[in-house]
Order: structure tokens, then sequence, then C-alpha cells
């Protein structure tokens, strides 16, 4: 007989990518605890409004009956509710093995996600996240706080989500990276990919990404560039030259008239919205720019997203789905069983 | 396997019925149950014809789900459908109408909608319900519009979503007629889609039995537009329900029989909650012989078949043709291939009605 092992998760946030983690944790769970010998069970959820806490853990019915409640009303969920209940509260009843952490990123303060964060490192408790803020504006507290307690952290969802890039930087120790550019946001790459094919307004493109549910209804992080450009910060902390968030210089994307496509496309080239980091510089920026047809960013269609390493070696191109909510929470899904598994070797 | 066709969801009152018979008839008999719904009564013309521009189908169609949202009461589900149909009138302003991705997600709206409110009326019943995403589990290939069911990938998803809920007592509901793409894209699987939806799954997850439920009973032995004495045809088996339905029985598709002959059999009943048709892959009792005559009209020809495993041999044939010289029914050709279950005669237009009162009584019930 293999031995279980149960991890208890609390998830904080509770919208597209936490249910859809929520939905993955409750169906997939059977094959998890098969292969990796290790059990999820989700003691916490929380939202806006205040949290769901069940000490031994919500059965996978109970978990998709809460993805069927709209937004923010979370504690409505009998008997398990409790309305107003945040991050402290949720600890003061159950400590959990992992923190998950789903809240929308926020590069204005960085709240709730970086508290959030912070108070779970500092209660020992190791953390995953798909929120960008507390990788963005808070890194190195971040990481001091985690080594200290001796806990880890998962953040590889924060960055094309199921394509591991982060993973991939982190792996190319002998190797000197002297920069990358690439097309770092799903939702922007859709709409220019409709603009150019169909030859739409970019109000229409934009009104067909949020029908998909690939836009948010205020689509200003992603076509305003706060978006790719949070991820280049991110991945200049990890390759250690930090970049601030300020200094990233950004294009919007909203500006680009379809009469400009036409032309680029007459010509034989498409606009890209293009984040690029020079490390050697540490020089941060995204904006649109017209490739070539023939060049690989070209034929990235879609919500798909790439990127060009450039290393003293030699350049290494990776290209996959960096958005979506099943996508993203596999992704966090792989980081929640890292942990779960280093921390009992 | 249940599987809930349109014509019994008409109102919020007939969703909650619905849910009552799903309790009394399976539930408390003890059975595990895996439901699939169909879209509301008329929804998916409607939602064809507000493709085409029609303002008011796409208002019939608001009207009827936000009233039964409105009278299964809750608050919760009002929002819930509210957001649904606001995604729905997004998708329509999009108006590539000829873009087939967007035309079957338009289209899904209306099984989407309808799995809400049952699973919602189930609760009421006191039924553990929940309801799962066709989208994430049917995958299908590219053909938009007529999708065809990949079993190995839906299988697999069947596995991680459907069975854990069953164990744990919960009773899945999945929309009918909608799929996705590997990609993601929505998928719709035409004609009868909801079906073959049921048909799958059920195959997929190896349960004993299907429930096709609607408004009517069974499979007729004639069209009782035509044929007074006409009744329902107790049972009969796959390869004579596909005859039927390539020969104008409008019940059900053929494609609806392909999983359950390639994957696993189940036995098939077909009707009201009340009477039904039981289709088994070989017809058990004594049946052989004529089940039914059915027709398709076809210029200013009638097709009429009489369907029934070993009617094309050589006695049945040139009995029913002794008959037709007997009664004066003049017939312009008759096809019988030994391979098919199935005599075809083909009549003028204006003598169908008498042709299929004689088939009928003489060689159906005869």
């Amino acid at each position: 007989m293999r031995l279980v092992r149960v991890v208890r998760l609390a998830l904080i946030g509770f919208g597209t990518v936490g249910r859809s983690l929520a939905k993955l944790v409750a169906l997939k769970n059977k094959l998890i605890e098969e292969k990796y010998g290790v059990r999820l069970s989700i003691v916490a959820v929380a939202d806006s409004g205040g949290a769901v806490v069940k000490e031994d853990g919500l059965t996978p019915y109970e978990l998709l009956r809460l993805c069927e409640l709209p937004r923010s009303a979370m504690s409505t969920f009998t008997p398990y509710g409790l309305p107003g209940a945040g991050v402290r509260e949720i600890y003061s009843r159950v400590l959990p093995d992992i923190h998950v952490e789903a809240t929308p990123s926020n590069y204005v303060d960085g709240e709730p996600g970086v508290s959030n964060v912070l108070y779970a490192l500092e209660s020992g408790v190791h953390v995953v996240s798909c929120n960008k803020a507390p990788f963005v504006l808070r890194y190195r507290d971040v990481m001091d706080s985690a080594s200290r307690k001796g806990v880890k952290v998962g953040f590889k969802a924060t960055v094309m989500a199921g394509t591991p890039l982060i993973d991939l930087l982190m792996s190319l120790k002998g190797y000197e990276v002297e920069g990358l550019e690439g097309i770092l946001n799903g939702t922007t790459n859709f709409i220019l990919t409709e603009m150019h094919e169909n030859l739409v307004t970019y109000e229409e493109a934009l009104k067909k990404a949020q029908l998909m549910g690939i836009a948010e209804s205020n689509p200003d992080l992603d076509v305003k560039g706060w978006d790719p450009a949070a991820k280049l910060v991110i991945i200049s902390n990890v390759l250690g030259k930090p970049v601030k968030l300020g200094d990233v210089v950004r294009e919007d994307l909203s500006r680009l008239d379809v009469r400009e496509v036409f032309m680029a496309v007459k010509e034989g080239s498409v606009f890209k919205f293009i984040a690029a980091l020079d490390l050697r510089e540490g020089r941060a920026s995204v904006k649109l720019i017209k490739v070539p047809r023939e060049d690989v960013f070209a034929s990235v269609t879609g919500t798909l997203n790439a990127v060009r390493i450039r290393t003293d070696v030699n350049e290494i191109t990776i290209v996959g789905k960096g958005a979506g909510g099943p996508e993203t929470a596999h992704s966090v899904l792989d980081d929640v069983l890292t942990v779960a598994q280093e921390v009992r070797s | 396997m249940v599987k809930i066709g349109g014509s019994l969801l008409k109102s919020g009152e007939s969703y909650l019925s619905v849910a009552e018979k799903i309790r009394e008839k399976f539930i408390e008999q003890g059975s595990r149950v895996v439901t699939v719904v169909s879209a509301m009564n008329g929804v998916t013309d409607d939602l064809i014809r507000s493709l085409a521009g029609s303002g008011s189908a796409l208002g019939r169609v608001v009207e009827k789900y936000t009233t039964a949202a409105e009278y299964l009461g809750r608050r919760r589900l009002k929002d819930r459908v509210e957001d649904e149909l606001r995604k729905l009138k997004l998708a329509l302003e999009v108006g590539h109408v000829h873009d087939p991705a967007l035309r079957d997600l338009v289209l899904s709206f209306g099984e989407k909608l309808s799995k809400i409110l049952l699973v919602e009326a189930l609760h009421h019943a006191g039924v553990m319900a929940v309801g799962l995403d066709a989208t994430e589990i049917i995958k299908t290939d590219a053909t938009h519009g007529n999708a065809l069911i990949k079993y190995r990938e839906t299988s697999v998803r069947l596995r991680n979503y459907v069975v854990p809920l069953l164990e744990e007592g919960a009773i899945p509901v999945i929309e009918g007629f909608i799929g996705s793409t590997s990609g993601g894209d929505v998928t719709t699987l035409g004609r009868g889609g909801s079906d073959y939806t049921a048909a799958a799954v059920a195959a997929l997850l190896r349960a004993l039995e299907v429930h096709i439920i609607t408004d009517v009973p069974g499979i007729m032995s004639a069209d009782p537009r035509y044929v007074k004495s006409a009744r329902v045809v107790p049972e009969m088996s796959y390869r004579e329900a596909i005859e039927a339905s390539l020969y104008g029985c409008k019940r059900l598709h053929p494609r609806t029989f392909h999983p359950l002959t390639l994957v696993h059999e189940c036995r098939v009943y077909v009707g009201s909650w009340r009477e039904s048709t039981l289709i088994t892959r070989v017809s058990s009792r004594c049946c052989r012989g004529p089940k039914l005559v059915t027709f398709k009209l076809k210029g200013r020809y009638a097709y009429v078949a009489l369907v029934g495993d070993g009617v094309s041999e050589h006695g049945l044939v040139s009995k029913v043709v002794d008959l037709l010289k007997y009664a004066g029914l003049q017939y312009d050709g008759i096809y019988a291939f030994m391979s098919r279950p199935s005599i075809v005669l083909m009549f003028e237009e204006q003598v169908l009605g008498r042709a299929l009162n004689t088939l009928h009584d003489l060689v159906v019930e005869g």
C-alpha cells in the first residue's frame, strides 16, 4: 500500500483562475493521488466578499457547487460560508500547507496580493501565486521572507501561464542571458490577429475577444501594456537584474488604426505587440512593432505567446499558450505539486 | 443515462416536473444517473433565426429563459441566466454570421442556459445535482455545425469529471448538442445532436441504459396522422432503428447508434415518461419480421419502407407483392436488399395514405 499524504490548500481569490483551479482539483484529484501519492484538500476558499472554510476539505461536489456561485458570493455557501472573512480569519481557523494566491494583479499598491502572500510566508506556509503584483513590486521582500522561514514560493503561472518560461530561464545556469523579446500577452495578440485577418477595427476585435472570454470587460491592463510590462519585470527579477515597472516604456494598442494594419499587410509585414528586455542596458519596453511576415513572431497568432531568449551562446525560441483559466490553473497546479513533493522529501 | 428532450422543457414549471420525475423514476430506485439536457422547446430554431438577424427571435429566447429563471426563484440563478444572456447578445452583436465557429458559439447558449435551469430545478427536488460543461468534456473534430465526437479524448475527460461525482452520489448534468475542438472552439453536433451526446456518454461510461425522453411515446409502427391504428413498437434492434431513421422516421438520428455499436452497447429506451420503445443491439424476443412502416417524400413519389430484421427475405417480399395486387394498389418500384432490414416501395403520392394503412394493418399487424 502506498501512503497518501494529504496536502491542505487555501485558495485565495475566486475569479476565472481560482474557479478553474477548484474544478481541476475536484476532478483530477484521483489521478494526482495515483500518480504522486498526494491528495490535495482545499480547506478554504476566499473571494472579496468572504470565505468558505472546511477543515477536512471540500468534496468535489462542493467545489463544483462553489463554481456555480456568482462573483463575490462565496460567503453565502451554507453551512461553511463566513461573510467578510479574510486571510487572517482563515488562518486562525485552519493552517494550510500551501497558500494559493489567485487574486487579481494590482500594480498600484499590489493589494490584496502583497499582504496576503507576505502574511502566508510569515506564517510559515508555502505560497503558489498567479497574482503578478507581489513579484513585480516586492520581489526581494517576498524571497527574503520565504528563505528566512524556509518555505517555498512558486510563481511560474505569472508569466506565459501554461508555457514554462520561468522554469526554462531558471535552468539556464551556465548561460549569460543578454535579453529577450516576444509576445507576452495573449489578449492583445488575439486582437491583433483579428485585425489582420479580418481587417476589422480595434473596437470590433476587442468585442470578439471579450465575447470569447479572452479580454476583460476593462481591457486596460492588457491593451495599455501593463500586463506584458509586469511580466518583463518578473523576468528581470528572476534573472537577477531588476527593472522597475515604472521604467518600462509602454505603447497603447488601442491607438492602432485599421488603415495602418492594411498598409502593413500590403507591404508584407504585420504588427505585433512586442515586449523586449535588454539586460545589458537595463532597458525594457512594450511596443507595437512591424515584423516581416517571415519572422517567427508573425506566425504566432491568436492567444499564443512566444519568446526569443538571447544568450551569449545561442538563441532559444519558445512558443505556447500564454493565458486562459484552465492553462493558468494547470500551471498553478504544477507549482503546487512541485512544492508538495519537495516538502515530502 | 437520462436525456431530456427540449419538447419537455417549455417553462420553469416543466423544469421542476422533469426534476421530480428524474428523482422518482431513477434516483429513488437507486440508479446512478448522468443527465444530458437539450435547449428549451424551440430555442435552437430561434437562435438560428436570430443569427439571420431576427430581433424578435432573440427576444423570445431571452423571454423564455428569464421567465423560467424567475419561476425557479433564487436571485443567484437569475443573475447567472442574465449573465449568459448578456454574453449571447454580445455574440450576436459581433456579427460575423458567416464565421461557423461563432455560429456554434451562439447556438450553444440554448443548452447552456437549459442546463443551469435544470440543475436548479433538481436542487429544488432535493437532488444533489451539479452542472458540468460539455465544452470541457465532449471533444470533437472541427466540423462546425455537424461535428463528430472523438471518443478517446472524451472518454479520458468523462473518467476524470464524472466518476468522482457519481462516487460522491451527485448527479452530473451535461449539455447535449455541444462540444469543443482540441483548440477549445465551441462546436455543435448537428441534428439529433443531444441524443448523440447521450449515447456517446453512456457508451463511454459503460452505462447499462440510455433513456431518451420527450413528450411523445416511443417509436410508432406508422405515422399516426395517416394510420389510426398505429401503436408504439415495444422492441427493436439498432439496425432496425437506423434503417427506420434513414427512411423518414424522425425520432432518432442514425449517428446516435454509432458510439453504441462501436464502443459499448446499452439498452436504449426512447419515448415519454410513460411509454417507450426499447432498442437493443439484437432484438431479444422472437422478433424478426416487420416492425413498422415509414415513408419519405421525394418529387412526386413516396418511398414507403417496411422495416424489420428479415423482411427482405423472399417469402415476405412475395407476400407483400401479392397483398398489394389484391388490394389494387399500384406501385412504381420495389427494392429489397438481403443485407438490409427493409423493403422499399415507390408509390405515387396520392395513394400514400392507402398504402400505409394497407401495409401497416396487413403486414405489420397481420
